[in-house]
């Protein structure tokens, strides 16, 4: 287990502070946030490549605090790769091994560059590579030495959205052969919300939120994070306690939560939660509002819809609903939604 | 960018190699070539685009034939008399010395100045532009005041020199003495290129190698110094060739015994212009083979990705 407790940093004008965290044995632990969040320099005060100004961490109930990255053995893969251009593939895979005077090196080289289907590329140089075949010669050289931890810098954000995706599932069968514990820092939340056992939110060197990937899409306790992993429909409002619910007053609307709060408050519905239907019907659902739609966004795989229902509620409806509900600019419609998907938080 | 033989080729090229007919009094040849380059470009003519480039390499051609025309010159008249340069004892010892003497000079620089230029290029420090100042000094000082601050603190009675000459190393009207002068002269030349090959080489390369265990001084070892292979080639080619070329700092403190240059030197006074020019002629001869060939094994492609 890793335990983190405290740490900070400074760099120039940047603080990276009050980092506390907890990372189980084989956990795949994602660090989520946006560019210049700090996530790198996270990872590299793990590594050892720099001391933390305060603070302390813990492998295995061992301070490693001031332990040189050498004695670490933490495996890290930078984004940008940093492959050694002078070794051609099969040397900078057993560079750890040589450097540790380890035996077998052949073997355990072609092993490894099978694992990560880099093996007709042995002999090649870095420079010839493309971004992905580098990446996975960076990995296959970070796992030689069979760490225990493996820190990822944005490992797919290099290269193109489909190199990325197989490199992701070649990542998830990794996590689950080794069974090492894995710690990626990533801008990209699908990616976050696909690998992470858990993740962190990272904004200006502080850690926002941490949770399971349900936690932080559908339970963002602050109003960045429910930006960042772009659960929308973010209003201001003042909760009523009412019999099993919360009311939410927004002005024009009143809007029921499950969730138990008093008070002023920000409320999200992710736009996939909402149903559209011609009329209302019978259900579970405790929120039916009428509304005008104020506009039709072409999403690509599904369609952005905006009713003004007091407030502009977004929803996320597919080319069929589109169609088979006759949507158009100014028609009425009704939006559905559970009182368990309102989401209430407190800043 | 493409390499073709264009018009500035036979400007910049072509034209200083075909001067070397005047010097041979071959003047047909001469004639014949410009008429024939005239021609060329009446009828063939130059794209508006490279206007602009013939005429700067037109304007570039003097300097380029201001260097290659002596030296060419030097070479072609003195050629007939180079074996007496050879068969004079002197001739070769000034050479051997010059030799030896830069070859020492460019391995001390190395030893020490590549730690420097390795830290110099990791570092940020108070008074860094002050110690990048230093290590330039010594290509703006007059080779005399070079020779001449040498010669205080190393001579059998200076700072330096007093300890030394008491261990046996004398300095004046010495090799050593030589060696120093040289040294003095190719500090920069040393330091500035191994520096600069180390800044082109990413940090995170040696924090990556350090991940894998090797700690910083076997991360340089194995990755940065492999990396910089090409500038230490280079620096140490510009090292010794300077050192090789150095005159005024080493005839103040070590006239005795004669480097190449000096030597030249002594028999341009002594004798006259008739008998330096073929010793000057075998130096530059050997020298440049050395230049050429070492440029051609440290020139070549970067081994660093041009993506």
């Amino acid at each position: 287990m890793i335990k983190i407790e405290d740490i900070a940093r400074s760099w120039g004008d940047f603080f990276l502070s009050d980092i506390s965290l907890n990372i189980d044995d084989g956990e795949y632990f994602v660090v989520l946030g946006p560019t210049g969040a700090g996530k790198t320099l996270f990872l590299e005060l793990l590594a050892g490549f720099y001391e933390p100004e305060n603070g302390k961490i813990y492998k295995d109930d061992v301070e490693i605090t001031q332990l040189p990255p050498q004695k670490r053995g933490f495996g890290f893969v930078y984004q940008d790769y940093m492959l050694f251009p002078h070794l051609n593939v099969k040397d900078n895979i057993a560079y750890g091994m040589k450097i540790n005077g380890k035996s077998d090196i052949d073997r355990k080289v072609d092993e490894l560059a099978k694992k990560v289907r880099v093996y007709d590329l042995l002999k090649r140089k870095p420079s010839t590579l493309s971004g992905g075949e580098r990446q996975r010669v960076a990995i296959a050289r970070a796992l030689a030495l069979e760490p225990d931890v493996l820190l990822l810098d944005e490992p797919f954000g290099s290269v193109d959205y489909q190199t990325g995706e197989t490199l992701r599932d070649m990542m998830i069968d990794l996590h689950k052969s080794l069974r090492c514990t894995i710690i990626q820092v990533t801008h990209n939340q699908e990616e976050a919300v696909i690998l992470g056992d858990r993740i962190a939110v990272m904004k200006d060197g502080k850690i926002k939120q941490v949770g399971n990937p349900e936690d932080i899409m559908r339970k963002p306790r602050s109003k960045f994070v429910a930006e960042f992993v772009g659960t929308g429909n973010i209003f201001h409002g003042t909760a009523e306690r009412k019999k099993d619910v919360s009311m939410v007053n927004l002005g024009d609307i009143e809007i029921a939560s499950s969730h138990d709060f008093h008070g002023d408050v920000t409320l999200t519905i992710r736009p996939e939660d909402i149903i559209l239907a011609e009329n209302t019907f019978e259900s579970s659902a405790r929120n039916n509002f009428k509304g005008k739609v104020k506009e039709l966004n072409d999403r690509g795989i599904y369609h952005e819809v905006v009713v003004d229902i007091g407030v502009p509620l977004v929803v996320y409806v597919t080319r069929q609903s589109i169609e088979t509900l006759n949507l158009k600019k100014g028609k009425e419609i009704w939006t559905i939604f559970k009182a368990s998907s309102v989401h209430l938080f407190k800043e | 960018m493409k390499r073709s033989l264009s018009i500035i080729s036979i400007v910049l090229v072509l034209t200083p190699m075909i001067a070397i007919l005047y010097f041979l009094d071959l003047w047909v040849p001469l004639i014949l070539f410009f008429g024939f380059s005239l021609i060329a470009l009446y009828f063939f003519g130059v794209k508006k685009e490279d206007i602009t480039f013939v005429i700067f390499s037109i304007l570039g051609m003097f300097l380029v034939l201001f260097i290659f025309l002596p030296l060419a010159e030097l070479m072609i008249d003195a050629l007939p008399e180079l074996s007496r340069a050879v068969e004079d004892p002197n001739t070769i010892n000034a050479i051997m010395v010059s030799m030896t003497g830069a070859f020492v000079a460019t391995l001390i620089g190395l030893i020490f100045g590549v730690p420097l230029a390795y830290t110099l290029s990791r570092k940020d420090f108070h008074g860094k532009n002050l110690v990048e100042g230093l290590i330039d000094l010594p290509m703006v000082v007059p080779h005399t005041v070079a020779g001449i601050a040498l010669l205080v603190i190393f001579s059998r009675k200076g700072t330096l020199g007093e300890p030394l000459s008491a261990a046996g190393i004398n300095f004046v009207d010495a090799f050593p003495g030589i060696v120093v002068a040289m040294l003095f002269v190719s500090i920069p030349f040393i330091v500035n290129q191994v520096r600069e090959g180390f800044e082109d080489v990413d940090p995170r390369l040696e924090l990556v190698a350090m991940s894998l265990g090797a700690d910083r001084k076997k991360a340089f070892f194995t990755v940065s110094l492999p990396l910089v292979k090409r500038n230490l080639l280079s620096g140490a080619v510009m090292g010794w060739a300077r050192a090789i070329s150095e005159f005024g700092a080493i005839a103040v403190i070590a006239f005795y015994p004669h480097t190449a240059p000096v030597y030249i030197y002594k028999v341009f006074t002594e004798v006259g212009l008739r008998a330096a020019q073929p010793i000057a002629a075998l130096l530059l001869l050997i020298t440049l083979s050395i230049f050429i060939i070492l440029r051609t094994v440290t020139k070549g492609g970067s081994i660093y990705d041009k993506d």
